[in-house]
């Protein structure tokens, strides 16, 4: 029999890619920027999740993206990487010591500003940058990164504000 | 084989984030083939209709500008109409300045219906594919200048590389001379192409016109735009001149794909002239 929860978050995975590739790719803000919202699975996956478990989703999530967006591999790389980051949150700065942690609902506004603006930018910054190895251009890339970065933060805290409740529980 | 067992269990963690770290890597540097993905070309074709309903709506904004553009265009064909000889005139089928540069140019017009935007690569989606008789390495262009080719087809959608791409050099050449060289893009402003491979010593001037060359894809003798701005790079002693394009890049709506009807026939010459070489 199947998992319950695995099919739950494969069709969550599944509907953010979705609704990434259809509607905030097309979105192009001042002609060329795009939130990537599906950070906000790998930002707001349940805390109780293993490492193994959130690697491998947000493997599937970064492969998903790769495969509609013609950039095989960019994306997995850069989930992988924000996970990464996820778990040094998640140990450094929410643990409460002995293995627990507080959860997203008892994070103040500072802690879940830092959490987001944190992974938004550094998921932009790595995808800009490995997207420009193959150019020149290396300053223009993290500039542009920032920009898009930015956008991405601001965009996810309007919908984290709209969906706290679903999110939180 | 005990240790084996407790060193795996013990750095799992770490073993499974540096093999899938392995395997995108990976994935990253295979994938410079991804146009011939089946899984791709389907992501593509939906993508497309979605685009397709979603451009819909937005034309309605657009049409004010749309129709200066026809506008002005139609003042250019109306022009060049009265120039050409009743002779070119074929049913159906424009040709661009054939008198002038002996080439045979059919034209066929599409419709934008997606562009794809990121840090170095632009792509755009037409709305005209293997149906409409299409073929990859067409040009694309506007009345205002050169657009990009065919990259990627599908049968109903065609993907046009831009000319905004790190990998598209255009032969272009200054207006009224002969000496040309290639169009690039560095990537920073996309308003301006840098104009390289000119020797210094070839006089270049500030607001010369900058055309297309001769080649197999592009017609000779589209406009592209302007020189605003000139220096000599020392290292390699040739000028590195910086063109204002007259299409705005971010705002195409129609275009048209230009299919050069002698290219097959060119081509399969120069092929043959490798044979010749080996020989």
């Amino acid at each position: 029999m199947l998992n319950r929860e695995l099919v739950v978050h494969i069709l969550a995975i599944l509907l953010f890619v979705i609704l990434q590739v259809l509607v905030f790719n097309n979105i192009q803000f001042l002609g060329r920027f795009n939130p990537l919202i599906f950070l906000m699975y790998i930002m707001f996956a349940p805390i109780q999740f293993s490492f193994h478990k959130i690697l491998l989703y947000s493997f599937f999530l970064g492969l998903c993206l790769d495969v509609c967006m013609g950039t095989l591999g960019v994306n997995t790389f850069c989930c992988l990487f924000t996970v990464l980051l996820r778990a040094f949150f998640l140990h450094r700065v929410f643990s409460k010591g002995e293995g627990s942690f507080l959860e997203f609902r008892d994070l103040n506004a500072l802690q879940n500003l830092s959490y987001i603006f944190s992974i938004s930018m550094f998921y932009n910054l790595l995808l800009y940058s490995i997207d420009s190895f193959s150019f020149s251009n290396f300053l223009y890339a993290i500039e542009q990164g920032i920009y898009n970065g930015l956008f991405t933060f601001v965009c996810i805290l309007i919908f984290f504000l709209l969906f706290k409740r679903l999110i939180r529980e | 084989m005990s240790f084996i067992l407790d060193f795996l269990n013990r750095n799992s963690k770490a073993l499974l984030f540096i093999f899938l770290v392995l395997i995108s890597v990976g994935l990253m540097f295979n994938s410079q083939k991804y146009h011939h993905s089946v899984w791709y070309r389907n992501v593509f074709a939906a993508q497309s209709e979605v685009n397709q309903r979603y451009n819909n709506v937005n034309e309605y904004f657009n049409l004010k500008r749309l129709n200066e553009s026809l506008v002005e265009e139609n003042e250019r064909l109306k022009q060049e109409n009265l120039n050409l000889s009743k002779a070119s005139k074929i049913a159906n089928q424009k040709i661009i300045d054939s008198a002038q540069h002996h080439q045979t140019y059919e034209l066929m017009s599409a419709e934008v219906v997606n562009s794809v935007r990121r840090a170095k690569n632009n792509y755009y989606t037409l709305n005209v594919g293997k149906q409409n008789g299409l073929q990859e390495g067409l040009a694309v262009i506007t009345n205002k200048g050169v657009v990009g080719h065919i990259a990627l087809l599908d049968d109903e959608y065609a993907l046009v590389l831009s000319a905004l791409h790190p990998e598209t050099r255009i032969k272009s050449k200054i207006k009224n001379t002969e000496y040309f060289g290639t169009l690039t893009w560095d990537g920073k402003d996309a308003r301006i192409m840098q104009l390289k491979n000119i020797d210094k010593y070839i006089p270049v001037n500030i607001n010369d016109t900058i055309e297309t060359y001769r080649s197999t894809i592009f017609p000779e003798g589209i406009p592209i735009g302007v020189i605003i701005d000139k220096q000599v790079d020392s290292r390699i002693g040739k000028w590195d001149v910086s063109v204002q394009l007259f299409q705005d890049m971010n705002a195409l709506n129609y275009v048209y794909v230009v299919h050069n009807l002698e290219k097959n026939k060119i081509d399969s010459l120069e092929t043959r002239s490798v044979i010749l070489d080996a020989e």
